[in-house]
């Protein structure tokens, strides 16, 4: 039962980032390299999921990483220090996705054409126990899913459902309003719901 | 309450907020669509966070903190790197 579910709590920032962040921005780039090591796997998985190939990854991530070097006196703590990098990482991911299509990328693209009356489609997710699937095979499956989203309702999903940000802290990320963060999460997860339903144990059935 | 109504407040579901409304979960009890809908992007979320990050290429820490390193753009003027 739905009362019974257990909470989906946002990740807090570690007890001494503030600290980390202080040293850093006096130059300790012992500092720094914590502050990278910390955070280089999730930014990877982040920008590898946009470029879809790990080299542009790669280059992003470098490029990321050194504007937050270059950037740091500039960040003021008023947000996470993941949320203000992802908001870089983004930023960097898109800029590079341009670069590479020769035309203008953003976080709208191909979303506005979905943004009509959303149709909920539930009635094809019947339990079906024989479909268990072996890790590989779900592993593909996920990631064959997650990039069937639209760009801009892939990144909500991967921020507030995968990343664990807050609404707020995903719309900072993606210069996005809360409200658009809401409806473009609602819609991700209805679309993966429709194509992975069948695929998942229906615990709450 | 209805099913595009629940949908309104499936984060607050999906989130274990204490203070549902009963009518909410009233509706969670009687319907049984709405509670796959629940159960599905519950399992999905959690299926999701439970993959490993995929590994990153050895040599790119190493590439990152070089770049670092070589930028005239140190935040705080002379760049310090205790050993610890």
């Amino acid at each position: 039962m739905a009362t019974h579910l257990e909470p989906i709590a946002a990740a807090a920032a570690p007890a001494d980032e503030h600290e980390l962040v202080r040293r850093a921005q006096a130059g300790d780039l012992s500092a720094f390299e914590v502050i990278v090591q910390r955070y280089e796997h999730r930014i990877y998985r982040l920008v590898l999921r946009m470029m879809g190939n790990s080299a542009d990854t790669e280059d992003v991530l470098q490029e990321t990483f050194l504007k937050v070097f270059s950037k740091l006196k500039q960040f003021q703590e008023q947000s996470r220090l993941y949320t203000w990098m992802v908001r870089i990482a983004v930023n960097e991911a898109l800029m590079k996705l341009r670069k590479r299509r020769g035309n203008v990328i953003s976080l709208d693209a191909e979303v506005a054409s979905e943004e009509g009356p959303m149709v909920r489609e539930i009635e094809d997710t019947r339990p079906n126990p024989e479909a268990q699937l072996q890790t590989t095979e779900l592993g593909d499956l996920l990631q064959s899913s997650l990039e069937a989203l639209p760009l801009g309702y892939r990144m909500v999903f991967q921020l507030r459902d995968i990343e664990e940000l807050s609404t707020a802290e995903t719309a900072e990320a993606l210069g996005l309003s809360e409200a658009a963060v809401k409806s473009r999460l609602l819609r991700a997860r209805l679309q993966l719901h429709k194509r992975l339903g069948r695929h998942l144990r229906m615990e709450g059935a | 309450m209805d099913c595009r109504e629940l949908m309104d407040h499936l984060d607050a579901v999906l989130e274990g907020e204490r203070s549902l409304d009963p009518a909410l979960l009233q509706h969670l009890a009687a319907c049984l669509g709405c509670r796959q809908l629940v159960a599905t992007c519950r399992q999905t979320i959690l299926v999701y966070r439970s993959q490993p990050a995929p590994p990153i290429p050895a040599a790119l820490h190493r590439k990152v903190m070089k770049k670092v390193n070589g930028t005239s753009a140190q935040p705080g003027g002379t760049p310090t790197h205790p050993r610890s």
